[in-house]
């Protein structure tokens, strides 16, 4: 080595091993040639070319250092400024009429500049020679250099990936675009990742040291919005096709063009009626800053065209804001995800094909998005039991029970940590979180997917309040929802899932949750302070509430009941005495919980499984 | 497709200083309920008669015109009253000029859902049914109601379809005692004294406005709250339950609310004068008073 910060020696795991790797697998065309090696410094992949891939190798750079150590080597080396806007054509002489079966630009571009117009001419070279091109640049956006920015800090140096040489720095995005505006596209990918960069100094810094909190949290929010960020060069194989527009990005903020809340509306087709009283809702809303995605999933053909027509019968306006989108695959968080990609609006909500809302559901949010951008905005639901029933053979849904007030008014991390008190249409995601954060549900779970992303984008973008009831959640009595589809044993493992999911990843706090979980510690939620404090206790208590309502639903249950005779006559035989509403009243919550486990367990209920399922009542 | 015989229709809304915005919204939604109504036999277009009992005008010319021409499967009328008519009396003024077959009698301010007027026409095919009420989106009505003929012992006139014959044969709301509340539960009940039925279709939806406060409870105007309670001791009479008139009427004393004590005063006032409705349904075939004062069974508490 020369001791020239850019003499760099060949390896299989740097930049030219990967070069060398890419060009060997994506060979478009064999047989003698030249590979033409661009910004070629020391021409150091010079000798693995000819001898491996069997081409002559031509390099081409200005640097006297370097042309006069790859030529001592015996290789083809040409001086050439390739900023100049003859390079095409000095290219062509010295090529002299031989083909060119590759080209490589590795580390060059960010000091010559996408304006030079290289990348024009490289995508003519491989158009003209059916020829591809590995290009490899340094990433801007690596952690090292991305956690110190975020505190203030940009240090250049005289070579690695703050070169101070530098006139241009590539993230991803950015060079796909420059690349697509030349007509250049990325074919293959084997990118350079190093987990500690050359910026990774001072080597004391909390921002860059893997055993902090800051560290471990600025990584996760990075992975999950980004997959670069332990990437030090991009090495990709290009090829020539149709040049894309500008590689600039537009400044202006597409905002404008947006609606304010894309509502995402799941439907199997196969509720209809409540599809309709959906959209009955939807054309009474005070605002109609919105946009609806009906997301047909797994819909058959017959019932796709009755959604079809529900849609359709609308009048104008709302039917103008109404997109049907077909989702034929995944789980029950499939079409959410698909949704998502298709949504235009600043904020998405979800609202189930069977469920109502208050006619000021959309304007709550909206109001809420004033007091706190960007936050996931919550409303409050009340919950309401229905059934079918068909009067003068027309269906319709009859609601058979009070609104009752399960859900926390307002929203406490720590609380929900535990249960969830907030029905999904009752709380607006902003787009963010799924545009720059990288987040979605997670479609590896059968239930509990909404808490699971509820939680995950709190933790990051915190949560505001509206306080006011504005939906209604329907629960179904005798008819199959989500809760009586999936087994209370299959919520408690997505339930187990997300507690694991969460208890391996750093959580930042909203203002104000240090005093909920200090009261849930100490003992003194629920005596004493205000309202927005003890919702934690609020939550505990709709918890309990809720594990109370299932033990009686089993005990009143007439499964239960019916195996009455076989569980007196255990008792006789030591079995232990009958469990009765009055002893859970004054059981914990462990203790409630471990109840309905025992009961759901036993032989009583599991024997009577079939009559429940033959019901769909429990 | 089964083949239904034409019927007219009048919508027919009483507007008292309502939002405007919120009248069109119920009118676009109006607008296409009047479009997929003519196959279940709607003649087109559906008439929209106003009766506005606001203390100004709250429409004027340009706005209809507009209306007119945006809403083509409406024809709308406007009148403004120039008094406050309470909705019985205003529905019954309105009616004067009604020549369609059925009269939907509707809030200003619902919206209804695109097939809804089907449906209701649909449930009137029945000679038998008099009255045919939609299912008030997002909180329903808790009355309750045969789950298989709809059959219910009233009808809320948020939003309700009527024969017009039996509308005229009953003389329209008893609007020499009732102002605004009432007045459809003893509509309601003159139908069924009238051998008639009357049902609830929930499959017809209109959505209505009305919220819940933070608390989870209806938060009724002082004036409602008067009305009601005035409109209650009024039917109690007319519905020959003077039992009931004098419970509620000891209760209302004794409550020293001022709301409840005006109420109680003003049927007094009327009783005195020989203003009250003279009584009707002495077996009590008909009339409901249940003892948490309502004017049905309900399925659960709202």
């Amino acid at each position: 080595m020369s001791g020239n910060p850019y003499d760099n020696a060949y390896a299989v795991d740097n930049v030219y091993g990967h070069t060398i790797a890419l060009l060997k697998e994506y060979r478009i065309s064999d047989g003698d040639g030249v590979h033409l090696d661009l910004a070629a410094g020391f021409g150091v992949i010079g000798e693995v070319v000819q001898s491996e891939l069997g081409r002559q190798y031509v390099g081409v750079d200005l640097d006297s250092e370097g042309l006069r150590s790859a030529r001592a080597r015996g290789l083809e080396m040409h001086a050439h400024d390739l900023t100049l806007p003859d390079t095409f054509s000095f290219i062509e002489k010295i090529l002299a009429g031989r083909r060119v079966r590759s080209i490589s630009i590795l580390d060059g571009l960010e000091h010559i500049g996408t304006a030079s117009g290289l990348l024009d001419v490289i995508a003519q070279l491989c158009r003209s020679n059916d020829a591809h091109v590995v290009v490899s640049v340094p990433n801007v956006t690596h952690q090292d250099v991305t956690h110190k920015l975020l505190l203030g800090e940009w240090d250049y140096t005289a070579s690695g990936l703050l070169d101070a040489t530098h006139i241009e720095f590539f993230s991803e995005k950015s060079l796909v675009a420059k690349l697509g505006a030349a007509g250049l596209h990325r074919v293959g990918m084997q990118n350079v990742e190093l987990s500690q960069s050359d910026q990774h100094f001072p080597s004391t810094h909390p921002a860059l040291q893997d055993g902090t909190t800051l560290n471990s949290f600025l990584r996760y929010v990075r992975e999950s919005a980004e997959s670069n960020g332990r990437v030090n060069q991009f090495v990709w194989s290009c090829v020539a096709g149709p040049a894309q527009a500008s590689h600039l990005v537009d400044s202006t903020d597409v905002q404008d063009d947006r609606p304010f809340l894309t509502i995402l509306t799941r439907t199997q087709g196969r509720r209809i009626a409540e599809l309709r009283e959906v959209f009955n809702c939807l054309a009474g809303q005070t605002s109609d800053d919105f946009e609806v995605l009906v997301l047909g999933h797994k819909v058959l053909t017959a019932e796709q065209i009755q959604v079809e027509q529900a849609i359709e019968d609308n009048p104008r306006w709302l039917r103008e804001r109404i997109r049907y989108v077909k989702v034929d695959h995944g789980g029950r968080a499939t079409p959410l995800n698909v949704g998502m990609k298709s949504a235009r609006g600043r904020y998405v909500v979800v609202l189930d094909d069977d469920d109502n809302v208050f006619a000021h559901w959309v304007e709550a949010f909206l109001t809420s998005e004033r007091r706190k951008p960007g936050a996931l905005l919550r409303a409050v639901a009340t919950m309401q039991s229905v059934d079918r029933v068909t009067v003068r053979q027309v269906p319709g849904i009859r609601a058979i029970g009070s609104p009752k007030f399960p859900y926390a008014p307002s929203f406490s991390f720590t609380s929900h940590l535990v249960s969830n008190s907030t029905p999904l249409m009752s709380i607006a995601f902003p787009r963010g979180i799924f545009d720059d954060l990288g987040m979605t549900f997670d479609e590896t779970m059968t239930t509990t997917e909404d808490w699971d992303l509820i939680l995950r984008s709190a933790a990051i973008v915190g949560v505001e309040d509206s306080k006011k009831i504005t939906a209604i959640y329907h629960w179904w009595e005798t008819e199959e929802s989500s809760r009586t589809e999936h087994e209370s044993r299959e919520w408690r493992l997505n339930h187990l899932a997300i507690d694991r999911k969460l208890d391996a990843l750093p959580i930042l706090l909203p203002i104000g949750e240090a005093r909920a979980v200090r009261d849930l510690v100490t003992g003194r939620a629920g005596n004493g302070g205000d309202e927005d404090h003890n919702s934690a206790f609020q939550t505990n208590t709709h918890l309990r509430i809720g594990l109370l309502r299932r033990i009686a639903t089993i005990l009143e249950s007439r499964s239960w009941r019916i195996q009455a005779p076989m569980r007196a006559l255990s008792q006789l035989f030591g079995g232990g005495p009958a469990l009765r509403m009055s002893d859970c009243v004054t059981y914990s919550t462990d203790e409630l919980a471990s109840t309905i486990q025992k009961l759901e367990a036993s032989r009583s209920w599991r024997t009577t499984s079939w009559m429940r399922r033959a019901r769909r009542v429990q | 497709m089964p083949e239904y015989a034409e019927q007219s229709v009048t919508v027919q809304c009483v507007l008292y200083n309502n939002d405007v915005g919120a009248i069109e919204r119920a009118l676009e939604s109006l607008n296409r309920c009047a479009e997929l109504a003519v196959p279940e036999g709607a003649v087109w277009p559906m008439q929209v008669a106003y009766g506005d009992a606001s203390p100004r005008p709250l429409l004027d010319t340009d706005v209809l015109e507009a209306w007119a021409e945006r809403f083509p499967s409406l024809r709308i009328r406007y009148e403004w009253f120039g008094r406050n008519t309470g909705s019985a009396l205003g529905h019954n003024l309105i009616a004067e000029h009604l020549d369609t077959d059925l009269v939907l009698i509707m809030n200003p301010d619902v919206v209804l859902a695109p097939r809804a007027l089907g449906f209701l026409i649909r449930s009137l095919d029945d000679p038998l049914v008099g009255m045919a009420e939609a299912k008030q989106l997002p909180i329903e009505h808790p009355k309750d109601y045969d789950p298989v003929t709809g059959e219910t012992m009233w009808a809320t006139t948020a939003c309700a379809l009527i024969p017009r014959d039996l509308f005229v044969e009953l003389g329209g709301f008893d609007s020499d005692t009732f102002f605004m509340y009432c007045d459809d539960v003893d509509f309601s009940w003159r139908v069924r004294l009238a051998g008639r039925l009357v049902v609830f279709q929930p499959a017809a939806t209109v959505f209505h406005d009305k919220r819940l406060g933070d608390d989870g409870q209806w938060q009724p105007t002082s004036a409602e709250q008067y009305y009601s309670a005035e409109a209650g001791l009024l039917l109690a009479h007319k519905w020959s339950r003077d039992d009931l008139v004098e419970k509620i009427a000891g209760y209302f004393r004794s409550s020293k609310d001022e709301t409840l004590l005006r109420a109680v005063a003003e049927y007094e006032r009327r009783r005195l004068a020989g203003l009250l409705a003279p009584q009707v349904d002495s077996d009590h075939v008909v009339g409901v008073f249940t003892p948490t004062n309502e004017y049905a069974k309900h399925r659960y508490l709202l």
